[in-house]
């Protein structure tokens, strides 16, 4: 209760410029958003340009933030928002590919390859479905809650996510066998 | 692999650590680039030039509009594949024109309207035409998964899945490319083979 007094608090100054004020809340969630953008893009590059382009925009966004609602979920759903409109960069989706071939080159133990393999995995969906899996799997949002925040109906979110569940294990099964062969 | 065994897999994937320096220096870079630039770029642009954007666009929409229309026209009696050939031909001027600011053209009562982002912020994807005929009265579109599109009234949101069968999901109906066609409707749905 505290806590979200000082937030309100925090947000009332930043609307008054207090740059202070603000850096206390992209302090508090950074970790979260950059997740989301990690999630969305696999790269480090990409998800600091997006959590970076996510704040700012809530920066001059912030005199339509109403309290009716959570300045989290909020900021979430700019963030998603973001993610969705993020356009793949040549060089940076190298990179990504480039990481993984190293890490697929020189992992040792088996996790990392695992994780290396989902994310290339979910890297091949359509942005809209990957969002889906993201919101829904990681960050354990509900049909309801993900479609509020993906701006569209439940059943669509049920759509994408039964065609990515769909990619995934087809993906995934032929991967994990890669895996198993090789240990 | 059951939905919950590819759930377990999923979550074995982890977001990798930042450094604790990564941390405590990006909230300070987000309110070094807010000083940086007060005025956002885009504010800043739609403040002072919006009225040669707006023309520029709406010029060049006009001459599209009066261009596929009278396309159109001509062709409106045409079979479906030249239908597709004329689809064809206008995604690739609009898209030339506008890159990733297509979400739709419509082609209806022999004419064509053009429906497009203000920014181009519409994903790279395949296009894909459709075609519905509801009574005798027919239209057609080139739109892209994820678009959301009119129907008799109800909005549907266009899907393609990766076996490349189309989808229409509206709040109140489902419709897929593999259904049969209804008495009352009928609705055709395909890749845009460029």
């Amino acid at each position: 209760m505290v806590e979200l007094e000082n937030e309100l608090k925090q947000i009332q100054a930043s609307q008054q410029g207090d740059h202070q004020a603000f850096e206390a809340l992209v302090k508090r969630y950074q970790h979260m958003i950059y997740s989301l953008a990690y999630r969305m893009t696999g790269s480090h590059g990409d998800a600091e340009d997006l959590a970076q382009e996510t704040f700012i925009q809530a920066h001059s966004h912030l005199s339509t933030f109403r309290a009716e609602s959570r300045f989290s979920s909020w900021l979430y759903r700019l963030a998603v928002n973001q993610c969705l409109n993020w356009k793949k960069r040549t060089h940076r989706r190298n990179e990504v590919y480039d990481q993984w071939s190293k890490q697929e080159n020189s992992v040792e133990n088996e996790n990392e390859s695992v994780s290396a393999a989902v994310n290339e995995a979910l890297m091949k969906l359509d942005v809209k479905q990957r969002a889906a899996i993201v919101l829904t799997v990681y960050d354990g949002l509900n049909h309801a809650e993900a479609a509020k925040a993906l701006g569209c109906s439940e059943t669509t979110v049920s759509w994408r996510i039964f065609a990515a569940r769909q990619k995934l294990k087809r993906h995934l099964t032929k991967t994990m066998k890669g895996i198993s062969r090789d240990k | 692999m059951t939905n919950s065994e590819l759930e377990r897999l999923l979550k074995t994937a982890k977001v990798p650590g930042r450094e604790n320096s990564f941390w405590e220096s990006f909230a300070q870079s987000v309110t070094r680039k807010i000083r940086q630039n007060p005025a956002r770029p885009d504010a800043t642009r739609s403040n002072l030039k919006p009225n040669f954007a707006l023309w520029g666009i709406g010029m060049a929409t006009a001459c599209l509009v009066i261009g596929f229309s009278f396309g159109f026209r001509n062709g409106h009696s045409r079979g479906t594949n030249e239908q597709l050939a004329a689809a064809r031909k206008y995604f690739q001027e609009v898209e030339s024109l506008f890159p990733n600011q297509m979400r739709a053209i419509v082609f209806e009562n022999g004419e064509a309207r053009l429906l497009l982002s203000d920014k181009p912020d519409v994903p790279t994807s395949s296009p894909l035409f459709v075609k519905i005929c509801s009574g005798k009265n027919c239209r057609s579109l080139v739109t892209f998964s994820g678009q959301r599109i009119q129907i008799d009234g109800e909005a549907f949101e266009v899907l393609s899945d990766h076996k490349g069968q189309i989808l229409l999901v509206g709040n109140n109906s489902v419709w897929s490319s593999g259904d049969p066609p209804t008495k009352n409707r009928f609705i055709q749905a395909q890749p845009l083979e460029l």
